[in-house]
């Protein structure tokens, strides 16, 4: 599946809109995803992995962007888990909405990610599901709690 | 370094020197004993001793009944003795001294045949919690691999069935652009053969059963699987060298099996090694605690496996493989089948300069070197 089409933003024309940050070891996942966020309104990056993803958060820190305002990651990764890199940017991610999926949610990964303010979003889900995780946990990220 | 998984048993040399300093002191402590006993009841202890061992042989094996009627028929015969002596050498009889000694020795007879009671149920408890300790560890082993297995199902189905359930709400509610529509029907193709490679797998997984086993020549399995295998290797750069010994090695084995199992560990070789490299399959005889062995290494000059990851490699959907390379399932499988033959799998590897697996077979002790015409 290393074809061009995956890697690029289905939808090209692309101004102002807010944007997400997807990180998942499946490229035919992140694929789909971009796909359905772009089809909701969104600007998508990729991370393809735990190291990437930690990077991708890094350079958030520095430059300190609004977007994106809703990071979409994948518990199990290689490298590093979607949690650790999470846990370690913590601070970053203030005011960011954060949403996992994951396969097998186990009762201390729900409690980690709870502990983090994060969704959870355990697969498979549907299209409306992942729709209305994402919105609801945007909301939830503006609203001053 | 290198991982076993046969079970550590105690070292004979670790009992021997044990036996070796307790013998010593208990036969000190008997001796003293017995010297005391003399001392204290007048009668002969080390004779009754005589009498003691077989009452608490029976007592041991048949119980404490069997053991008093032993302990009884002993102190008859003992008094019986001493009066067919006294008769002999025409000496008075003293029926009362008579009455103290082998009363006397009933009683050390009916205590030893208490304590050896005690002592038997005591060992048997032990031994029955002991089981029942061992039954509950299998349990929640069982528990644990089931709980692995299950994790691991859920997560290699979990994330294909996703993108294919998402790619086809997409579609169906027109929502992806028409020129995407293709790729996300093709994606759906895709991730639906790779779920059902998945459950393949899991299926020869779980089907192992070993019925069909022959008198098979391991060279000509291996020789047939690699040349299976070469294609594949070119491809990938790699050199595969086989290496039989002389005389053909002959067990009975489930070749189909046995062959999966090098497939196995030879595509592991070969996916360990990204840049290319040699691979060696070397079948030899060996020994093992003096057991006559079938050895079959896999070696490569890969990347080897991190020292943290060394106990994991057998577990059900243990991976270190990219996605959609390998699903964790190659060597518990392998694992699985060589054990189903009453053999194991080591592991020797060196994080950065490559692993070898050895399949360890055992021989039957007599082999002949002659294949029965089919």
């Amino acid at each position: 599946m290393g074809d061009e089409a995956f890697h690029q933003a289905p939808t090209p024309e692309a101004r102002r809109r807010p944007s997400v940050l997807i990180a998942d070891d499946s490229a035919e996942q992140r694929w789909t995803l971009r796909l359905a966020l772009s089809m909701m309104g969104f600007d998508v990056r990729e991370a393809a992995d735990g190291r990437e993803l930690f990077w991708a958060l890094e350079e958030l820190s520095r430059v300190g962007s609004p977007e994106p305002s809703l990071v979409i990651a994948d518990v199990y990764m290689p490298s590093y888990d979607g949690l650790e890199v999470l846990e370690a940017w913590k601070d970053t991610m203030a005011g960011r909405a954060v949403i996992f999926i994951t396969a097998f949610p186990d009762s201390v990964v729900s409690r980690r990610i709870e502990s983090l303010g994060a969704e959870l979003l355990p697969k498979p889900f549907s299209l409306r599901a992942f729709s209305e995780c994402v919105r609801s946990s945007l909301r939830r990220a503006r609203a001053p709690s | 370094m290198r991982a076993e998984l046969a079970p550590a048993r105690p070292s004979a040399v670790v009992i021997e020197r044990l036996n070796r300093t307790t013998a010593v002191p208990l036969a000190l402590v008997a001796s003293l004993l017995i010297g005391l006993g003399d001392f204290a009841t007048g009668v002969e202890v080390a004779f009754t001793l005589l009498y003691i061992f077989p009452i608490a042989l029976g007592t041991w094996f048949r119980g404490r009944a069997f053991g008093n009627t032993l302990a009884a028929i002993s102190a008859v015969l003992s008094a019986a003795d001493e009066l067919a002596w006294r008769v002999q050498h025409h000496m008075h009889l003293h029926p009362w001294s008579m009455l103290w000694n082998h009363g006397g020795s009933l009683g050390i007879f009916v205590l030893c045949v208490e304590v050896l009671r005690r002592l038997r149920a005591y060992v048997e408890s032990e031994r029955q919690s002991r089981q029942l300790a061992v039954e509950q560890l299998r349990h929640a082993e069982r528990l644990n691999v089931i709980g692995k297995l299950a994790a691991g199902i859920a997560h290699e189905l979990g994330t294909p069935l996703n993108v294919i359930a998402t790619n086809a709400e997409l579609v169906d509610a027109e929502q992806a652009p028409p020129e995407l529509v293709h790729r996300c029907c093709r994606l759906i193709i895709d991730q639906s053969e790779r779920m059902a490679s998945i459950i393949r797998q899991l299926l020869d997984f779980g089907r192992r059963g070993g019925s069909d086993r022959q008198t098979t020549d391991l060279g000509a399995v291996i020789e047939s699987t690699v040349r299976l295998l070469e294609p594949l290797a070119r491809k990938r750069h790699v050199e595969l060298t086989v290496a039989l010994p002389k005389e053909p090695i002959i067990v009975s084995v489930n070749h189909l099996e046995l062959g999966q199992v090098l497939s196995n560990l030879a595509l592991n070789a070969v996916q360990a090694m990204p840049k290319g490299g040699r691979s060696l399959v070397e079948l030899r005889r060996d020994s093992e605690r003096g057991h006559p062995v079938a050895v079959l290494s896999v070696s490569d000059e890969g990347t080897g496996i991190r020292p943290e990851d060394v106990p994991r490699v057998f577990d059900p959907f243990f991976t270190t493989k990219g996605v959609g390379e390998g699903t964790g399932l190659g060597l518990a499988v392998a694992y699985g089948i060589v054990a189903d033959h009453g053999g194991r799998v080591s592991v020797a590897t060196e994080w950065g300069r490559g692993s070898r697996f050895d399949v360890i077979l055992p021989l039957p002790y007599k082999t002949s070197a002659t294949l029965p015409t089919v």
